[in-house]
């Protein structure tokens, strides 16, 4: 009974002490966001008063083949009431988690490009994404590029296949090179997606060759 | 008959101490490459206490708090040095991840990493679900072991406690089982 509280006692005081010491030499923690700052508030009455950029918009539908979900603004609290509001996006870090890719897509707030083969995009890729692999960007401007699919103000969630996977990696310097500056990669790729049973499609990106 | 008991007990009990304390130092280790890793996992559990001005301090406190309390309780449990209270520790630091991820993920819906292993996977694929509450029961099955056996005779605890108050104080121990 003795060496039970004593263990008991005993362990975690030099647990708290260790991590207490591992926090100094550390230095500050930051906690880094996980999902995107979405910061949403009423607007004034009338919407061209408003002086911050507008929100992100989608392409135009007629170059959409699939579903892509759409920015829908958070409702406002009161149905009764008249204000708009208004959806701002920040997104610090190259790499983005699951959590935040499922944020971006169901608001609707990034365009997703699945940077694997054409033959693993046409078995399965997140609902809505457009296949850009490093070697159709290597070979001249994709398709879905020239249409005006990406747009440069709007976030792009570029993904492949998880874990050793590089070409999402290559797929956004690329892009960025382009100009497409709000360029970011879902680490976890499809398989986490997958895995998460969160939305998927399947068949050939309309825009291939 | 009590010598083939006690024997019986002590192999049962090395064989979930080693086999517990190696899962928690992979864990532990894991975590503390990258606290701040943990303290994102830990946040997005969305913890009632989150509202709190708090709430960023008792996570990041956590976040260095609990991996070592992994480390030194599982050295602690592998050497069999008081066995039953990192037994017990293991226990309740189970029932305690158990609770959270039921809360967060099958009762709240949340999608989240469990951060049980750190960057490491684990046993179970992402999202945190119920195969992470089989994870911990299995493992909190060999903490149950551990704590009711106590450490045997190849354990730290023998070297401290004489074998004729070792002999007494496993009967003793029979209250903790």
């Amino acid at each position: 009974m003795k060496l039970f509280v004593v263990g008991l006692l005993t362990l975690p005081a030099v647990a708290g002490a260790a991590g207490l010491a591992h926090s100094l030499i550390s230095g500050p923690m930051v906690l880094e966001p996980e999902d995107p700052v979405v910061t949403t508030f009423p607007s004034s009455d009338n919407e061209s008063s408003h002086e911050d950029p507008p929100p992100p918009t989608t392409p135009s539908d007629d170059t959409q083949a699939e579903p892509e979900p759409a920015l829908e603004p958070t409702p406002a609290i009161d149905a009764g009431d008249q204000s708009q509001t208004e959806t701002h996006l920040v997104l610090d870090s190259l790499e983005i988690e699951l959590g935040v890719a499922n944020t971006l897509f169901e608001r609707g707030l990034a365009d997703f490009v699945d940077a694997r083969r054409p033959s693993e995009f046409e078995e399965g890729h997140i609902l809505g994404a457009m296949n850009i692999t490093p070697g159709m960007l290597a070979t001249g401007t994709p398709a879905a590029i020239e249409a005006g699919f990406l747009t440069e103000d709007r976030p792009i969630v570029v993904y492949c296949g998880g874990g050793d996977c590089d070409d999402s990696h290559v797929v956004v310097q690329r892009l960025q090179e382009m100009g497409f500056m709000r360029t970011h990669v879902f680490t976890g790729g499809f398989p986490e997606w997958q895995n998460a049973d969160l939305a998927t499609g399947s068949g050939p990106d309309p825009f291939a060759g | 008959m009590p010598n083939e008991a006690s024997k019986l007990t002590s192999t049962l009990s090395l064989i979930a101490r080693i086999l517990l304390g190696q899962v928690f130092i992979l864990a532990a280790v894991n975590k503390l490459i990258d606290p701040g890793a943990l303290a994102r996992a830990i946040d997005k559990f969305d913890f009632a206490f989150a509202s709190l001005d708090s709430s960023e301090m008792l996570v990041k406190a956590a976040a260095y708090f609990i991996p070592w309390l992994e480390l030194l309780t599982a050295f602690a449990l592998i050497a069999g040095l008081w066995t039953r209270a990192a037994a017990a520790i293991f226990v309740v630091l189970l029932a305690g991840f158990s609770f959270a991820i039921y809360d967060a993920a099958i009762v709240r819906g949340l999608t989240l990493d469990c951060g049980c292993f750190g960057d490491l996977k684990g046993f179970c694929d992402l999202p945190a679900d119920g195969c992470n509450l089989i994870q911990n029961g299995v493992l909190a099955g060999l903490g149950l072991v551990a704590l009711v056996c106590g450490g045997g005779r190849a354990s730290a605890d023998a070297l401290l406690v004489p074998d004729d108050d070792l002999d007494a104080a496993d009967e003793d121990d029979v209250d903790f089982a």
